[in-house]
């Protein structure tokens, strides 16, 4: 008796079919400029509501935004497009909808995903670097 | 009663039957009903327990002359008399209101329960629940279910004086617990209605969390199953609503029927002691009840000689994570006209309105075996067009049915994707191959989940 009920909490213990989900963590993302010019940055959201605004001057980082989420993705915030814009109109739009085919986005990285130039400042916390790489290299943007 | 067994009588108690006179019975059986009734109204006087209806009688007094006077409740408060001090009048000659004792008329209890759904801010109908109308406070005279709207009625009763409760189940299909296998969850009303509808609004607590899990389990049987002809669960369904516990919902699959553990678990909080958001309650119902109905579809795929197989975490995670995806998103689009917002932290934060959304938002080596391959194949939207690293995905078209039947009998990834391929005419089959890459990628990374 004692092994027949012995073998059914073995049972019910090892057989759950659990919703494991993978618990919250909080993720502090930013950007910097390592540039030599100041740079303007606006996040917008899929109904294209400004919800990120920030000028950053050369060797200074951005405000942080807390992104909430179970593995770091890049800039979460509920941000859907960012536009980089530096005082001389030229620039970067990243998005992240198939509808935007403009391509002006960084051409080998991007804010979106966890993508590898994100650099770990520790403490669940990164940032995103914009380099004089990439203002000598920065596009044209639509007015 | 032997005279020989010690006994105590407690009370000696009578219970009118005025329910088994039928309508059209004789009027001697009708002065029955009179009779039963004014027993009643006499018994609650002796007991105390008249309440709003006292103000309503007319009483008898005999004053200190041994005059006979007619007092109205008023009448006898202001003169400082007690109920026990008087006798209540049954002529009903001496009521001004014609047949006010309405001792011969029947109604029926009714009521509406509703639910106040935080995800979209809408009162919602109560469905398929259980209402048992209750005399003397226990004995259940009258049951019904409650409809879309939470509304319910009962076959007529003369019983005047009535309490309800409601339980939250819907037989045979399924029982929601109260946390624990040993109690249901109910709501047991505990004031006396006369000839008055019970409405409730669960807009916090317990009950508010019981009535998410029976809107859900509900919606699964009775609506889901046939619209998306995917396998209905077992009957007898035991679902355990935990109010405050953290973590993660189950489904048993291996539980003995005879012990005493319900063979789904629903937390209100997952394991960051977030509340859910009644959208996610709803969708993790889905998941749970998804688990169950695949495991009546393929019993031994939930064998305990699978466990820690990668192959079946995947297959029965990803078929779970997909029809909760889906059906979150169908049902609460259909309560918003379109316009539903996901509450999830995670869809927020990744700027999506969809239930899930954000699963399409990884790269393989970030997802686990809750990987978003059930939508990959509905949906048309390819998630590589928005980030190169996202997995490429130009198969759409499948439904849940198709995705459902291939998935029958399955032990592994490629099982699955050739079922898909060969029982099924699809136009873009030929990148199942392409698609079902991604998830081979998540099963060969298991060490990362």
């Amino acid at each position: 008796m004692r092994n027949i009920i012995f073998m059914s909490m073995v049972l019910i213990l090892i057989s759950c079919t659990d919703k494991n989900e993978r618990e919250l963590m909080n993720f502090d993302v930013q950007f910097r400029n390592s540039s030599s010019n100041a740079l303007n940055i606006k996040g917008f959201d899929s109904d294209n509501n400004m919800i990120f605004q920030d000028e950053v001057l050369n060797s200074e980082s951005s405000t942080q935004c807390q992104s909430v989420t179970e593995v770091f993705n890049g800039f979460g915030c509920s941000l859907d497009s960012l536009v980089f814009s530096f005082d001389n109109d030229k620039g970067y739009i990243c998005s992240k909808r198939a509808s935007d085919t403009s391509n002006l986005c960084f051409s080998s990285k991007t804010p979106f995903g966890d993508d590898p130039s994100f650099v770990s400042l520790g403490n669940s916390t990164f940032e995103f670097v914009i380099t004089q790489e990439d203002f000598d290299n920065a596009l044209d943007l639509p007015n | 009663m032997p005279s020989n067994v010690n006994h105590e009588i407690l009370a000696n108690l009578h219970f009118t039957k005025e329910d088994l006179i039928e309508a059209n019975a004789p009027e001697s059986e009708l002065e029955l009903v009179d009779f039963y009734h004014d027993l009643n109204t006499e018994t609650l006087k002796l007991t105390d327990n008249l309440e709003e209806e006292k103000e309503e009688l007319k009483y008898l007094f005999t004053n200190s002359q041994g005059v006979e006077e007619q007092l109205t409740w008023q009448d006898a408060e202001s003169r400082g008399l007690s109920l026990d001090q008087m006798v209540i009048n049954f002529n009903e000659d001496d009521y001004e209101e014609a047949g006010f004792f309405e001792r011969r008329r029947k109604w029926n209890p009714s009521g509406t329960i509703t639910v106040q759904e935080d995800a979209i801010n809408q009162s919602i109908g109560v469905e398929g629940a259980r209402a048992r109308v209750r005399k003397w406070g226990w004995l259940v005279i009258k049951r019904a279910t409650t409809n879309s709207d939470g509304f319910f009625r009962t076959s007529s009763t003369r019983t005047k004086r009535v309490k309800y409760s409601l339980y939250f189940k819907h037989r045979p299909e399924f029982i929601v617990k109260a946390g624990t296998w040993f109690w249901n969850a109910r709501d047991r009303g505990h004031r006396t209605h006369k000839r008055q509808s019970w409405n409730r609004h669960y807009t916090y607590g317990r009950r508010q969390l019981y009535a998410f899990v029976q809107n859900a389990a509900f919606d699964y049987y009775n609506r889901v199953v046939q619209r998306h002809n995917i396998k209905r669960p077992k009957f007898h369904m035991k679902i355990s609503a935990k109010f405050n516990q953290c973590g993660s919902s189950e489904h048993r699959a291996s539980v003995l029927t005879l012990l005493p553990v319900s063979r789904i678990k629903i937390t209100r909080r997952n394991g960051n002691c977030n509340y859910r958001g009644s959208d996610g309650i709803y969708a993790t119902t889905v998941h749970e009840l998804t688990h169950a109905g695949h495991q009546k579809l393929d019993h031994g795929m939930f064998s305990i000689f699978h466990i820690g197989s990668d192959n079946r975490a995947i297959l029965t995670e990803s078929w779970a994570e997909g029809v909760e995806t889906v059906l979150t998103n169908e049902r609460y689009n259909a309560l918003t006209d379109g316009s539903y917002i996901s509450t999830n932290p995670r869809d927020i934060d990744a700027g999506q309105v969809r239930w899930g959304g954000f699963r399409q938002e990884l790269r393989a080596n970030q997802m686990n075996e809750y990987t978003p391959i059930v939508e990959d194949l509905i949906d048309n939207l390819n998630q590589n067009t928005n980030l190169a690293t996202w997995p490429e995905d130009n198969v759409s078209g499948y439904n849940l049915n198709q995705i459902q039947s291939a998935l029958d009998n399955c032990r592994d990834i490629d099982c699955w994707e050739n079922n898909l391929r060969n029982n099924n005419v699809n136009a873009t089959e030929n990148n199942l191959d392409e698609l079902f890459d991604y998830v081979r990628e998540v099963r060969n990374n298991s060490n990362n989940w």
